[in-house]
């Protein structure tokens, strides 16, 4: 019981922090995906705060998908280059698998770091430490749980809380990103439904948020 | 021995009850003398109360009178000790699991563990005159797996008269238990033997996902102890103490073969035996010398068939050997200084399919104690071990405490305590792939060859810890602090309370370290950096009128992964809210701590007499509140959401006997209500059980003592 009011609390709080920093950044262009946990950023920097973006869905079931984070468009594997995509997202069998522009993946450039802080606290990124390809990201399990047979819902790849991953885009930019889900329509997974294996929606599609900071700064 | 019915002990018997007085001036008075004295806190006989320790005694009366058949059943009603699933039934002692407790019979280890625990289900009671339970860590008297704590079963033996009996009980599920005992202490020669058959057709659990594999498997199991001494002279006593331990499984599988369905055949096998002679030689009154040895084998093998008779699926087995050593000499100054100090010598083997070869331990320890009593009120207790072992670094345990008897109706006491664990065979050298589930756990010092082994053979997906990086893991270390005190505020009531923590560092616990091509994890063993475990536990009893007593129990406990909770305090840690796949901070006082450690457990225990008609009836409620699964719903794989807990639980237990002469009949019901335990198989829903006994006792000329 005791918890429940917390969680009223919290969610009540949340809501109230939430108000508040909507009132403030009037120009957010997704309020609806700001988290309400990530407070203002006021003080650390005179730069622009880097856009919010979402993409729902990104379906990676047919193969392969090479994204641009600037332009927030998927480019045609046929046309992709060194500088017209950053991250790619392939999916099958549940397994999962991102990577970067660079290294063994592309001739670009891009390169990637997993930090252990929620997507909205990531208010710098860091100087150094990143890594070209799949390099930063080996496994879908360095970012993801597979809940297994054990665990409710079965069989289920579930990104893990407090995880972000920073790029340095192929024109680097630096860029956060935040895995939302990896089923079509980044739906609830705490539903019948999707504990079900015969209505679960399909694995293979990346929901994710993203922010790029244009101004070529560490600060988002 | 009609006379046992009025003796009530509610655990520690601090309560007089009125019947007990009657007792007091039977024959078996000398009995109820002995249900005071404990000998696992110090290592020496002691009145409960004049130890400065945490320490409850479980009478075998008590075991006999709530039918339970195996040690599980028993320990699971105490305050304070909660039995819990993990690769069989084990014990967890202030929030410490089962790995860290020392299990003994009669002062000797018993040897057998899978994944650090001691199956309690190995151990039938029949022949148990009392457990003592040692609360905290008794390391520096017993070493490593002493850090949570002890628990010590004393054996019955032979009694001036030639006693025994015969008994025979019935369970649901087919359960029969069948008992005969029978002992004598001559002059010189006292003997004692036991024999027990314990089998059961086994059963589904309520929510069991296989209706082909049965939950608890049907078993035959035989426990034969024999106990034998013999006085040289009024001032040696040899005494040889046998056990042997013998069960049979069976169950049946569904595998999948290389996409075919296919059914196995399961077949287990467990064996216990152990021998110990003791040679107790009085040099002098109050000078005692105690030299031992204990040589014990616990073996397992599990074979699986196909039953279409297409051959062997799977075959294992696991031989382990331990031989212990020791010396011990008591010194009794005066009534006021009484120095114990011992030295032993542990050589341990294990041969096993799970291991590259035969591997052995060799560990070497000397301890010592003295017991000061500066007032007559005021006792105080010091003690070390050193211990130097083959494997790890040599280590220095310490104990200190001391307990002030300050009125009639209180005392109190405190205590300070080292505590290690060493690692384990298992944790060090162990190389297995489950056959069916197909995930692999390697000790750290096979892990890296292991793993470099199957990426060679193409089975290593990904690799989540490099390999190389896979070092010697520490033994663990603890430091605890108990202090408590004794009420009696009146004749009919006693109270007792204990405070306790207890600081853990370098746990060691497995991670997921690569994963194979077929989805398995491999598993291997780290330190962890910190583990805290803190509470307080009550005990309460208090007599009734009309032969009537009541006993509560309580502990409330807080069991937190320290880096855990202190990443937490600095907001750190997040959840994922499953239904908008956001993340948001964890609170502290969202985190639950470890995994499988209620915060509230209780008891609460009723037991009446009827002298007029000879009839007796028990009444126990077991409250285990919720406790956290290891499910995780919010993926940040700590225990923080309350779809990550299993509901909380009690469980009416009730036993009900008549006698008549030389004859008792019982009957029982265990879970009355049929309280749902989805994480505890072996307690069943609603089950009942009937059983009879026969005494026999022939009175021979009183034995001198």
């Amino acid at each position: 019981m005791k918890k429940h009011v917390l969680i009223f609390a919290t969610v009540a709080f949340a809501a109230g922090t939430f108000t508040m920093t909507g009132c403030k950044k009037d120009k957010e262009p997704e309020p609806v995906t700001q988290n309400p946990s990530g407070g203002n950023n006021n003080g650390n920097t005179t730069n622009t705060p880097a856009e919010i973006k979402t993409k729902i869905s990104l379906d990676a079931t047919a193969g392969k998908v090479y994204f641009n984070l600037s332009t927030g468009e998927a480019i045609d594997p046929v046309n992709i280059n060194a500088t017209n995509w950053d991250i790619s997202f392939a999916a099958e069998n549940r397994n999962a698998a991102i990577a970067v522009n660079s290294g063994t993946e592309g001739s670009g450039n891009a390169a990637a770091l997993v930090v252990e802080t929620a997507f909205d606290d990531v208010k710098e990124a860091p100087a150094d430490g990143y890594k070209p390809g799949t390099e930063a990201l080996p496994s879908f399990m360095t970012w993801a749980n597979y809940t297994g047979s054990n665990s409710e819902p079965n069989h289920a790849v579930l990104p893990k809380a407090g995880l972000t991953i920073v790029i340095k885009t192929a024109d680097g930019k630096y860029a956060k990103l935040q895995i939302l889900s990896l089923y079509e329509g980044n739906p609830n997974t705490s539903t019948p439904e999707f504990a079900d294996l015969s209505t679960r929606p399909a694995f293979g599609h990346y929901s994710f948020r993203y922010a790029v900071q244009t101004n070529g700064s560490r600060t988002f | 021995m009609n006379i046992r019915r009025f003796i009530f002990l509610c655990g520690i018997s601090l309560v007089t009850c009125p019947a007990t007085k009657i007792a007091a001036q039977s024959p078996d008075s000398l009995q109820k003398e002995l249900d005071d004295v404990v000998v696992s806190a110090t290592r020496t006989t002691r009145r409960i109360d004049d130890v400065p320790v945490p320490v409850s005694v479980i009478s075998g009366k008590s075991i006999e009178r709530i039918g339970s058949l195996r040690l599980n059943e028993v320990l699971a009603e105490q305050t304070g000790l909660q039995v819990i699933q993990d690769h069989g039934s084990g014990i967890q002692m202030q929030g410490l699991s089962t790995d860290y407790i020392l299990i003994l019979i009669d002062g000797e280890p018993i040897v057998g563990r899978t994944k650090g625990n001691l199956d309690l289900t190995r151990l039938v009671v029949g022949n148990i005159e009392r457990i003592e339970v040692v609360k905290g860590p008794s390391s520096s008297l017993f070493g490593s797996e002493a850090m949570g704590g002890v628990i010590n079963i004393i054996t019955k033996k032979g009694t001036s008269e030639y006693t025994g009996s015969v008994r025979a009980r019935f369970r649901k599920f087919n359960t029969w238990d069948v008992t005969a005992e029978a002992g004598k202490q001559e002059k010189k020669l006292g003997w004692y033997v036991f024999a027990n058959r314990l089998s059961s057709d086994g059963y589904f659990a309520e929510n069991a996902t296989s209706n082909i594999t049965k939950t608890i498997a049907p078993f035959t199991g035989y426990t034969v102890n024999g106990k034998i001494s013999y006085r040289f002279t009024s001032a040696t006593e040899l005494v040889v103490n046998t056990r042997f331990y013998n069960e049979d499984q069976k169950n049946r599988k569904l595998v999948t073969v290389e996409t075919e369905d296919r059914m196995i055949r399961e077949k287990t096998n467990r064996q216990d035996f152990s021998f110990t002679p003791t040679l107790h030689w009085t040099i002098r009154p109050g000078k005692k010398l105690q030299v031992r040895n204990h040589i014990t084998t616990f073996s397992t093998r599990t074979r699986y068939d196909y039953e279409d008779g297409a051959g062997v699926y799977d075959d294992s087995y696991f031989k382990q050997l331990f031989n212990r050593s020791e010396l011990q000499y008591d010194h009794t100054f005066s009534k006021r200084h009484l120095s114990t100090v011992g030295a032993g010598n542990v050589v341990e083997t294990v041969d096993a399919t799970r291991y590259e070869s035969r591997n052995a331990f060799n560990q070497m320890y000397v301890f010592g104690q003295h017991q000061w009593t500066p007032l007559d009120a005021v006792n105080v207790v010091a003690g070390f071990r050193y211990d130097k072992h083959n494997q790890y670094a040599d280590r220095l345990t310490p104990k200190l405490a001391a307990g002030w008897k300050i009125h009639k109706i209180i005392s109190i006491q405190a205590s300070v305590a080292g505590g290690y664990k060493a690692p384990t065979f298992e944790q060090l050298l162990l190389n297995f792939t489950n056959p069916v589930a197909g995930y692999s756990v390697f000790g750290t010092r096979v892990a890296e060859d292991a793993i470099l082994k199957l990426q060679q053979e193409g089975q290593i997906q990904t690799i989540l810890i490099d390999p190389s990086t896979i070092g010697e893991i520490k033994a663990e270390s603890s430091l605890a602090y108990n202090a408590g005190f004794r009420l009696n505020p009146a004749k009919k009531m006693a109270v007792n309370v204990n405070f306790f923590r207890n600081n853990i560092t370098d746990l060691i616990d497995f991670n997921t370290v690569a994963i194979k091509t077929n989805q398995g994890n491999i598993f291997t063993y780290f330190n962890r950096h910190k583990v805290r475990t803190q509470g307080i536990e009550v005990q309460t009893e208090y007599c009734l009128p009309f032969n009537l007593a009541v006993s509560a129990g309580y502990q409330y406990l807080d069991a937190k992964d320290m880096e855990v909770w202190e990443k937490i305090n600095e907001g750190k840690v997040y959840y994922r809210n499953p239904e908008t796949n956001m993340d948001a901070k964890v609170l502290p006082e969202n985190y639950g701590g470890l995994y499988n450690r209620s915060r509230h457990t209780g008891n609460i225990k009723l037991m009446y007499d009827n002298k007029k008609y000879d009839f007796d009836i028990s009444l126990r409620g077991i409250y285990r509140g919720r406790f956290g699964t290891g499910a995780d719903v919010n993926g940040n794989s700590i225990l923080d959401d309350d779809q990550e807990y299993a509901a909380g639980y009690t469980l009416w237990n009730v036993s009900v006997r008549k006698f008549f002469p030389h004859v008792t009949v019982e009957a029982g019901m265990n879970n009355m209500f049929g309280a749902p335990t989805p994480f505890d198989p072996t307690t069943p829903p609603r089950n009942w059980y009937v059983g009879g006994a026969w005494q026999f006792h022939k009175r021979a000329a009183p034995a001198v003592e």
